[in-house]
Order: structure tokens, then C-alpha cells, then sequence
């Protein structure tokens, strides 16, 4: 991410070279994995490369320069997300046991200082579906209130919207949870 | 890793939290930071699939957007990947050949019990006489309005009008023989009718779909006048089929 795509490699990359290709899968796939991840999906890099398995063929078709690669990408990655959770919905959940799911475990000080990222997704958890969904567009994915509005088929007012409740519902929750722990 | 975001990331958030009101909740900053930096560094090691599309990305698209692309992979996949073209393609003339046996098997059972069933044949033989009806009343009008005005309506009458000509289609005139000895079966005198009126059986028949199915026997002198009219007809019909 820290990088952006240059012309030469989106055209590339639109003309089906694999340097162009590749260039994309570097640029990209971590956004992608931490929109994935943000989400909560179990086994994110997985489905990023499904993403980009989908997505590569069809960069031939893709119009509108970086902003539409982007777009495109991330509309695909809605998508494998929404099917996701769909098809996690109606299969069984298997899990292993995890020591840091027993209950008679006690957290360690390196975990308790290090467990911001588990919180994070904690808060992002408790608030609204629509409004997690643009956030972390927003800010993972890094696209802009008119792809976002794009992507998850309302307006740019609605979009707006949401995002303005959105950041006051996480203040609120991250507030509470300060007061909580102090 | 926040230490090495774009400024035009940080500047990202810092807009949303200035277009919601919201630029002086530092706390509200620090996790929209901490969520930004879900976004690893790097990207992660392509499976071998996907690595296979990012080396040989260029000979895929080049050749082709979709059409190719069930037969180039199996050419372009490397060793650890498998093909499913060809179980695609199998998977679906699978469908064709079990949709045809269906079919088959259904059309079979159907004729089987068509073939087996007294009462379906009887049915079969009723209904379309009763068909075949309706084309008499069209055609009884006719005459008393005229017969040239009758030419345009010369193909509905047809299996009609060829029954008195023993010419016409087997099917109609086989199902009203085999419809006429049923009604007429219980009473005893009609053999000897049909010894002495070979021929004039056939007259009756066109007939009395004309009239009404049960008085067709009690409308005998009926017929009569309108079987000047089929004569008429038989050489108006030939004219009117070139």
C-alpha cells in the first residue's frame, strides 16, 4: 500500500501482461486482505486470493484508470464477502480447541498490552452492518465516498450519512470502553 | 506500521472526522488508525493458481477475454494445478443424455399405458370426436347462407366433407367408426342398418356431429336435405386446395 500503481503498469496490466498483473497483485491484495480482515472472514488471505483469481482475467474490460481498477476490485471483494457469509451461515461451525477460548484462561500482561487489534474488531463488531461495511471502505480500502457509494449500490448522500453515524457510534463505543477500563 | 502510512491516508481520516464534526476525539482517531492498520505491508505469497495466472498472465488475456478460456488453461496451467474444463464439459452432456432418457422413459410409460387402458382409448376416441364437432356447426350455416359463400370456410370443413368420399383422413373416420358402434352397440338393430347402408353410413356420420350427438339417430330424415349440400361441396373443396 504504500506504493500506488504507476500508468505504465495499469496499462500493462489491463493489456494482460503479467508484470502488469503483478504489479496489481502487490499493490492491491493487502488492502484487500485488510478490508477482509477488518471484516472479521476466518481465513482472509484465502479469499483474497480468490479476489484476485476472479479479477484478473477481466482486467481487459475494466474502464475508468486507477479509480475504476480499484472499484472494480473491491466491488468483486464485496461481493466474495457477502457470499461468504452466506455459505459460512449454512455450514456448520468446527472449531479446535483454543486455549484462548477456555474459559478458565487467564489473559497474560503481553496479551492484555497487545490485544488492541482484537478490540478493534470487538467495537467494529457492535456497530451497524451498513455502517462498518463503509468505514472500512473508507479507511481499509481506502476509495472514496462516490466508490463506496458505487460499490454497495446507494448514493452519495446515504453514503455520507452512514459514515457520519458510523464515526459517532465508534466514538461513542470507544469512549464507553476507555471509561470501562479506567 | 502507522508510522509508514501515506500522508494522503492520514489526511483521509482526518477529512472524515472533519466532514463528521468530529476532528477534536483523539480516541475516535486512534482506532480508525488502528483499523487502517489492518492493511499488512506486504502482500501475502500467491497460492499456485493465482501464481500461475500472474506469470502467465499475458499469453491468457492476449488470446482472448472468454471464449478461450475453457480451453487455454488446460494448456497454460502448470503442474499443481488441474483442469475442470473437461469435467465441465462432461458434466454437461451428462445432463443432456439423463434429460433425453427422462424424456425417453416418460414418452414410454405414457404410450404403455395409452396402449394398455380400455377406457383411455375409449376417451381418446370421445374426445376427439368431439373435436372434430365443432368444424360441422361452422359449416352447417354455410349452406343456408350459400354454398360459394362457403369457399373461404372450405378447410374447416374438410374431414367432413371427405368422410362421404371414403377418401378422407383415417384418423377421424376410424375414430367415429369406432365411436358410432359403442352409442349404437346396446340396441340391436342397427347391425342390420349397417348391413343394408354400407354406404349410406358414411352419409349419416358427417352429419350428426352437424346435429346434436344424441339426436343423430332420431334426425335421420335431417340429414337428407343437407346431403344434397355435400356433393356440392366435395367439388367446391378440390378447387379451393390448389
Amino acid at each position: 500500500m504504500a506504493d500506488q500503481l504507476s500508468d505504465d503498469e495499469l496499462s500493462a496490466a489491463l493489456a494482460g501482461d503479467p508484470s502488469g498483473f503483478s504489479a496489481v497483485y502487490t499493490v492491491i491484495s493487502p488492502a484487500v486482505l485488510g478490508y477482509f480482515r477488518a471484516k472479521g472472514v476466518d481465513d482472509a488471505e484465502a479469499l483474497t486470493q480468490d479476489v484476485f483469481v476472479d479479477v484478473l482475467p477481466k482486467l481487459a474490460n475494466v474502464t475508468g484508470g486507477h479509480t475504476g481498477l480499484r472499484t472494480f476490485i473491491f466491488s468483486v471483494a464485496h461481493a466474495r464477502l457477502v457470499d461468504h457469509h452466506r455459505r459460512a451461515e449454512r455450514t456448520p461451525y468446527l472449531a479446535e480447541y483454543d486455549p484462548l477460548n477456555d474459559g478458565r484462561y487467564s489473559a497474560s500482561a503481553e496479551d492484555e498490552a497487545l490485544g488492541s487489534l482484537g478490540g478493534l474488531s470487538h467495537t467494529l463488531a457492535r456497530l451497524n452492518e451498513e455502517q462498518r461495511e463503509v468505514l472500512v471502505l473508507r479507511i481499509v480500502a481506502d476509495l472514496s465516498i462516490d466508490q463506496v457509494a458505487g460499490i454497495m449500490g446507494k448514493t452519495p448522500g446515504a453514503i455520507k450519512q452512514l459514515q457520519r453515524r458510523g464515526l459517532n457510534a465508534l466514538r461513542e463505543l470507544v469512549t464507553e470502553k476507555d471509561h470501562a477500563a479506567s | 506500521m502507522t508510522g509508514t502510512r501515506d500522508p494522503q491516508q492520514d489526511g483521509n481520516i482526518q477529512a472524515m472526522l472533519r466532514d463528521s464534526g468530529l476532528e477534536a476525539a483523539t480516541e475516535l482517531r486512534s482506532t480508525l488508525e488502528q483499523l487502517q492498520a489492518l492493511v499488512p505491508e506486504q502482500a501475502p505469497a500467491p497460492r499456485t493458481d493465482l501464481a500461475a495466472l500472474l506469470s502467465a498472465g499475458s499469453a491468457r488475456a492476449v488470446a482472448g477475454p472468454a471464449d478461450d478460456l475453457p480451453f487455454r488453461p488446460a494448456e497454460d496451467l502448470p503442474d499443481g494445478v488441474s483442469s475442470l474444463a473437461d469435467r465441465r464439459r462432461g458434466h454437461k452432456r451428462r445432463m443432456a443424455l439423463i434429460g433425453g432418457a427422462v424424456i425417453g422413459a416418460m414418452s414410454l410409460g405414457a404410450g404403455a399405458v395409452a396402449a394398455s387402458s380400455h377406457d383411455f382409448r375409449e376417451n381418446v376416441g370421445h374426445t376427439l370426436g368431439v373435436i372434430f364437432q365443432p368444424a360441422a356447426p361452422t359449416r352447417a350455416p354455410a349452406p343456408s347462407v350459400g354454398t360459394p359463400s362457403d369457399l373461404p370456410a372450405a378447410p374447416v370443413p374438410v374431414p367432413a366433407g371427405t368422410s362421404p368420399s371414403l377418401t378422407g383422413p383415417a384418423a377421424p373416420s376410424a375414430q367415429a367408426t369406432a365411436q358410432v358402434p359403442k352409442h349404437a352397440g346396446p340396441i340391436a338393430t342397427p347391425p342390420a342398418v349397417g348391413r343394408g347402408g354400407v354406404l349410406p353410413t358414411p352419409g349419416h356420420r358427417p352429419v350428426k356431429p352437424g346435429s346434436q350427438g344424441q339426436n343423430g339417430r332420431g334426425l335421420a330424415p335431417g340429414p337428407l336435405p343437407t346431403s344434397p349440400t355435400l356433393p356440392g361441396l366435395p367439388t367446391a373443396l378440390p378447387t379451393a386446395k390448389p
